[in-house]
């Protein structure tokens, strides 16, 4: 686990008690949040080692993939159904424009859009400072 | 890349000053309400960078100058030279030798990064980090 996934969970966490979103689902966030992107775990080394703007339509589809290769993992976990969904949607956007699915917002829980955004503004910051 | 205003943007956010990048963070995501994010969502995330803000400046004290600088003050964030050099890094407790080093380097090659050091009622092992 690195540190960006700490971070992401540390933001998220705070956004939500912001958004009034009770304890036990909070609680939910945090550890999505902490294992949103294990399933590039079977990514190979060298798609880890850039970033995905510089990817080619293969690696892109891979790329793609990996929320849907998170929930497989995570599938066997008992209780884990409310975390699997936010892992699941994590890149979801509010327009339909994300994957896997391209939902529009009904579907998507609120938490999986959470961890969206401090993703992305963890994506901003860091990438641009030390 | 080649004008100079952006230049001097870019190398504030690459150099993490953190007022800075927090505004550079509000922009971009409130461009992106009702598009990629609900408007509600960026709300907080709004109000979020706000508190976010009020923390760093709880914690950190912003030297305006490099005459302002005084031996035993600990640096919150790194020291960059326009040239893109290391200065000092964060954590670094300033002594009169670093100091004058610092101010005789900046005469010729400015500082780029704002100065940030801990408060020094913040002075914890945390603030260090």
């Amino acid at each position: 686990m690195d540190h960006r996934s700490r971070r992401v969970a540390e933001h998220a966490v705070a956004i939500a008690h912001l958004m009034a979103i009770p304890d036990k689902r909070i609680k939910e966030i945090e550890i999505a949040a902490l294992l949103r992107d294990i399933g590039k775990a079977n990514f190979p080394l060298f798609m880890l080692e850039k970033s995905p703007n510089d990817y080619s339509p293969e690696e892109m589809a891979i790329y793609k993939y990996h929320p849907q290769a998170c929930s497989e993992i995570l599938k066997n976990v008992y209780g884990y159904e409310q975390i699997i969904e936010l892992v699941h949607y994590h890149h979801e956007k509010y327009n339909g424009s994300g994957f896997p699915s391209g939902h529009k917002t009904s579907k998507t829980p609120m938490g999986a859009y959470i961890i969206g955004i401090t993703d992305y503004y963890d994506h901003l910051v860091e990438n641009k400072t030390r | 890349m080649e004008s100079p205003i952006i230049m001097i943007i870019w190398s504030r956010i690459k150099h993490g000053d953190p007022q800075f990048v927090l505004s550079f963070a509000a922009q971009k995501v409130s461009e992106l309400s009702g598009n990629s994010y609900s408007p509600a969502l960026v709300e907080s995330m709004l109000k979020y960078f706000d508190e976010l803000k009020d923390r760093t400046e709880a914690e950190y004290q912003k030297v305006t100058s490099v005459m302002q600088l005084a031996p035993n003050m600990v640096l919150a964030r790194s020291i960059y030279s326009m040239s893109g050099k290391l200065l000092l890094a964060k954590g670094a407790v300033l002594t009169t030798q670093s100091i004058n080093r610092i101010r005789s380097i900046a005469r010729l090659d400015p500082i780029v990064s704002n100065i940030y050091t801990v408060r020094e009622d913040r002075f914890t092992k945390e603030a260090i980090v």
